[in-house]
């Protein structure tokens, strides 16, 4: 943007670094790659109106995946499901792989747990972070990401069915 | 092999992938809205006042002009099979759009849904997205327009659907799966046989449907066992989704929760596949990307969303379609480019256009319903969610200009 401030530049370098990992993120959280774009660019918009207070917070990256997964929790709940039930996936065709079949069912599955369980799975289990990191991540007691770490696989243990997680697993 | 919290990593991160598909996200257009919410911001103070006077007026005036009571209920609902199909009235050609009253001093709240007559409205409301995280959302009913927190147990709970008479239902999460729950004079209960059920919508003779267990399921009323709908051979799993008021039950049903096809059950529990029609364009191929040997594309995807008066919405592939079961007629509806969803007695339905603007569609010309901000191409920021039997009152959401969803109705005439 030939108008951009230096402030406004400084955003642009940054959110384009972290365009490809906030879209991974917001893939696997929403389990469909538009809805996946417009929660990234939801957050990024939110991300630039609050820039000059957020810049030079200690951990930037941290702070953002926090709000791109807030926002996915709360803003847009009812909307999102909606349009779900009518792109519902498998919509997009994807490049042939063996275990594209298996991600299919898991992202169904994966989508039919509550949201904020869901976000609790996702950074525990695929971003590795600690219980305290979830906690001070979504604004929540420990004691609150244990419990919905629980039902959230209980959830998916139902709708896999345990001969199909077994399967899951060994095909790694 | 259990998934527990040692092996969910490994079975999860399977799904830690790039989008297939190229990034749409426009970084400068983020600069350029986010600059726009800023000057927003400056102004907030004057729009809050704006907005409370808003409201009130919404509450004295809205009352007496456009909402009824049970008794002015369209007649004969529940025709039968054999029924002719009456003449619609002329469609509202003009809508005005205004904010629903909140009752807990929030901001944050949407339009979960409607009885058909136009006097009960159900939404939830949520707290101040900067301030408090996600938790504690509030379900609401509007009774003529007048709100009232209702206490759903559970999280992510709602209530899906309400009767003329103000009975509603839904469901909250519980222990270890959702439960089904009731509201009627003013408290709400368990459904019987709730645990692991959801409840999505009921008519005005009370009878409930949903699903229990991945199964189809009804309630014949709010205080009796649910029985299980008939599946097809084949078929294992399934849901119900809406019921009309002559009891017929649509829903979706399928060998797994990924091969889910339109079915319909009558009210003498025989059933069917809902015809889908031919010709209806495919997906379109994603640019960049190959076919994959999972889908098969010669089978249509579909589903079905609302019944009203033998009128059904729903979908095939990117399509949104309209099933008259009475007479048989299938019409495309490729004007509403996203979806259509409620539909009321004559077949006139609400949905989001291929600008993802908000729209009714009755028989005179579409109406593209107003907005509280300036709507963007492509963004979902306004979404109409139920229309009653006169289309005279359209329950949703919009947001304005910073963002934030207000519950809404539009008044169309």
């Amino acid at each position: 943007m030939a108008d951009a401030t230096a402030e406004e530049r400084e955003y642009i370098e940054y959110v384009t670094a972290r365009l490809p990992a906030l879209r991974r993120l917001a893939y696997v959280l929403s389990g469909d790659a538009h809805r996946a774009d417009d929660l990234v660019q939801q957050t990024i918009t939110a991300l630039f109106v609050r820039w000059r207070k957020i810049r030079t917070v200690t951990h930037l990256d941290r702070y953002v995946r926090s709000m791109l997964v807030h926002t996915f929790i709360d803003e847009r709940r009812l909307a999102w499901a909606k349009v779900r039930l009518f792109h519902e996936i498998p919509e997009q065709a994807a490049p042939v792989d063996q275990g594209f079949e298996e991600r299919v069912v898991l992202h169904a599955a994966l989508a039919r747990v509550p949201r904020r369980q869901r976000a609790v799975l996702v950074l525990r289990f695929i971003y590795d972070l600690s219980v305290s990191e979830v906690a001070e991540s979504l604004g929540c007691s420990e004691g609150t990401v244990k419990s919905q770490t629980s039902r959230g696989l209980t959830t998916l243990r139902k709708l896999l069915g345990e001969r199909q997680l077994a399967a899951f697993a060994q095909e790694r | 092999m259990r998934i527990d919290e040692e092996s969910a990593g490994t079975v999860l991160s399977r799904l830690d992938e790039d989008p297939v598909v190229p990034s749409t996200v426009d970084i400068v257009r983020a600069v350029t809205d986010g600059r726009r919410r800023r000057r927003n911001r400056r102004l907030a103070g004057y729009a809050a006042v704006a907005g409370g006077t808003a409201v009130m007026l919404v509450g004295a005036s809205a009352v007496a002009g456009t909402l009824r009571g049970p008794a002015a209920s369209a007649p004969g609902s529940a025709g039968s099979a054999t029924a002719s199909v009456e003449v619609a009235p002329p469609g509202p050609t003009s809508c005005a759009i205004k904010q629903l009253p909140l009752p807990d001093g929030r901001k944050m709240a949407l339009v979960t849904g409607g009885d058909p007559v136009g006097r009960f409205l159900l939404g939830r409301t949520y707290p101040d997205h900067s301030s408090g995280g996600s938790m504690g959302l509030h379900v609401v009913i509007w009774d003529r327009l007048r709100p009232t927190v209702v206490a759903v147990p559970g999280d992510d709970q709602s209530l899906q659907d309400v009767n003329s008479h103000g009975v509603a239902v839904g469901s909250g999460w519980g222990q270890s799966g959702t439960v089904a729950y009731y509201y009627r004079d003013g408290k709400v209960a368990k459904l019987p046989g709730g645990d692991g059920a959801d409840a999505k919508a009921i008519n005005d003779a009370g009878s409930v449907v949903g699903e229990r267990g991945q199964k189809p399921v009804v309630w014949r009323s709010v205080d009796q066992a649910p029985v299980d709908l008939a599946l097809p051979s084949g078929a294992a799993s399934g849901a119900a989704v809406d019921i009309d008021e002559d009891g017929t039950v649509i829903g979706a049903v399928g060998a797994d929760l990924t091969n889910q096809r339109p079915y319909v059950w009558s009210r003498d529990g025989s059933g069917h596949y809902l015809v889908i029609p031919s010709g209806v364009p495919p997906v379109p191929a994603k640019s960049g990307a190959t076919k994959a040997g999972a889908v098969n594309t010669s089978v249509p995807s579909a589903n079905v969303r609302n019944i009203r008066n033998g009128w059904v919405t729903g979908r095939v592939n990117a399509t949104p379609v309209r099933w008259n079961l009475r007479t048989g007629d299938i019409r495309q509806f490729p004007e509403f480019g996203g979806f259509a969803d409620g539909i009321n007695r004559y077949g006139w339905q609400i949905g989001l256009d291929t600008q993802s603007r908000a729209r009714l569609v009755a028989d005179a010309a579409p109406v593209v319903l107003p907005e509280l901000a300036k709507h963007r191409a492509g963004s979902l920021s306004n979404i109409p969610t139920t229309i009653s039997d006169d289309g005279k009152l359209i329950g949703g959401q919009s947001d304005d200009g910073n963002d934030v969803i207000h519950a809404v109705m539009w008044t169309c005439s």
